[in-house]
């Protein structure tokens, strides 16, 4: 759906907000003074950043958002539907581990498989001095740190209280919200701190993009859904292992893609069962000599190489019109044209034909829609569905 | 659990230059902390509180995110046309675009 009523639209793709799970809700004490403890919540708590201006006018779309935010999913929303404006896993979504003193970011520390643990930013807790930054020492005293392992279990830094503060996990996720981005383009962060929903979100989002990539797709385009669900969960409290609820976070894909992915999956996680012959093995005794069977010859394959077997067959005129008949074709063209992606064999029953047109049409219903599947795509699904349902 | 800690005048003057608000990015201020009486200060956003809690982000982090998002602007509206299509410029465009450039 195009933006509209945006006379300059912003020719910047721009953060436009934060979704949290938590919050810090203020307590008192009995000597009357306040305190902040952290709190998870059951929904998302969405922020909305200011100063998002569009046209010499300096129109705030900030309000604009937030209201338009609202109207969709009120104050406490617990599922959110997203997409994601990257085709690639990496660039929308990071997890880091960080440290923060009062409110101001003093460690960030990345972690790869071949590097192991590295620094990203440092600034000396006390004295605020930036020793890293970008990866890269900015002083010999953070040449020297780099040199050093991290050790994770060593805090960065202790408060006036003598109280340790540890490089923690954080993940940051950039989604984009399809009932905003009619006013705006932009993405919101969302960013989880616990390490059960970014190893939710991690494996989630890597499981979506591997079936993507079986249809050629990438997660860009995907309909997801950022989702709260009350689950049993283990947590470690005062060092004793308890069972406790807890509001996890998944990512989830939402209608019929949804379906499908799923379908998908669990079928190719069934075993697969193949034709065979059972021969029986003859029993040889001690000094007998069996001839070795002939075994026949195995058939050379031509390599088709940009060639599909659907375009290599004659299709008979009654197989043609199954796809005429039943509407799924317009026109014989049109049906030998669709068959010739196929991967049916020449003699494919009409309630073969039927089948695989029927799954051909329900990816690609009607080709003048936007963001339809070309008939490549469709085709594909349309023979995936065969195999699959063989 | 993380209770603020104040900062000095000079502290929070220098907060509130280099820094904003890390969760709507807007501008800080800072007044006596008149609960603890000990001469520190408290830098607050004032629409989502103190920045001990709420977080801060410096101006110049906002500003290299904001460069870059000029960047990413045209390959967001091609990755996601079903929503920005109409914004991916058109040949007819470019050629406007040329000659108002005087090309």
């Amino acid at each position: 759906m195009p933006i509209q009523n945006l006379t300059n639209v912003p020719k910047s793709f721009l953060k436009l907000g934060q979704i949290r799970k938590g919050d810090k809700l203020q307590g008192k004490r009995q000597d009357g003074s306040t305190y902040e403890r952290p709190v998870d919540l059951d929904y998302f708590r969405v922020t909305f950043l200011k100063g998002v201006t569009v046209g010499s006018e300096k129109v705030n779309l900030s309000e604009i958002i937030e209201h338009r935010f609202r109207e969709v999913y009120g104050n406490k929303p617990t599922a959110i539907n997203v997409r994601f404006a990257d085709h690639d896993v990496n660039s929308v979504w990071d997890a880091n581990f960080e440290c923060y003193k009062q409110g101001g970011l003093v460690a960030k520390a990345g972690s790869t498989a071949e590097r192991g643990l590295y620094w990203i930013f440092y600034r000396h807790p006390e004295t605020m001095e930036t020793l890293i930054s970008d990866e890269r020492a900015r002083t010999p005293e953070g040449f020297v740190l780099q040199e050093k392992p991290i050790d994770l279990t060593q805090p960065i830094y202790k408060n006036k209280k003598g109280e340790p503060f540890f490089l923690e996990p954080v993940g940051r996720l950039k989604v984009v919200i399809p009932e905003i981005a009619e006013i705006a383009v932009g993405y919101f962060e969302f960013r989880p701190e616990s390490p059960r929903d970014i190893r939710n979100i991690s494996a989630e989002l890597g499981a979506f993009d591997a079936v993507a990539k079986q249809y050629g797709k990438t997660i860009a385009g995907v309909p997801f859904v950022l989702r709260r669900r009350e689950e049993d969960v283990t947590k470690r409290i005062e060092g004793k292992l308890v069972a406790d609820k807890s509001w996890v976070v998944h990512l989830d894909v939402s209608g019929e893609w949804g379906v499908r992915a799923l379908n998908v999956i669990e079928r190719l996680a069934l075993p697969e069962i193949i034709e065979g012959e059972t021969t029986e093995i003859p029993q040889i005794e001690s000094g007998d000599m069996v001839e070795p069977e002939a075994h026949p010859e195995l058939p050379v394959v031509e390599s088709d190489k940009g060639k599909t077997q659907g375009s290599e067959r004659d299709w008979t005129p009654e197989q043609v019109h199954v796809l005429i008949e039943n509407r799924l074709a317009g026109n014989e063209f049109a049906a030998r044209g669709m068959l010739g992606l196929s991967n049916l064999p020449a003699d494919a029953t009409e309630a073969e034909i039927l089948r695989w047109g029927k799954a051909y049409r329900e990816m690609r219903p009607d080709p003048k829609i936007k963001g339809t599947p070309t008939s490549e795509e469709a085709a594909s699904y349309a023979n995936l569905q065969m195999l699959i349902k063989a | 659990m993380d209770e603020p800690e104040g900062f000095t005048l000079n502290d929070a003057e220098t907060v509130c230059n280099v820094y904003v608000c890390a969760q709507c990015e807007g501008e800080l201020t800072y007044i006596e902390n008149l609960i603890s009486q000990d001469g520190s200060y408290i830098v607050l956003c004032p629409d989502c509180g103190n920045v001990e809690q709420v977080g801060r982000i410096t101006r110049t982090t906002v500003a290299i995110r904001n460069e870059h998002s000029v960047f990413e602007f045209p390959r967001a509206i091609r990755t996601l046309p079903e929503f920005w299509g109409d914004l991916i410029p058109t040949q007819a465009d470019r050629n406007k675009m040329l000659k108002e450039l005087g090309f």
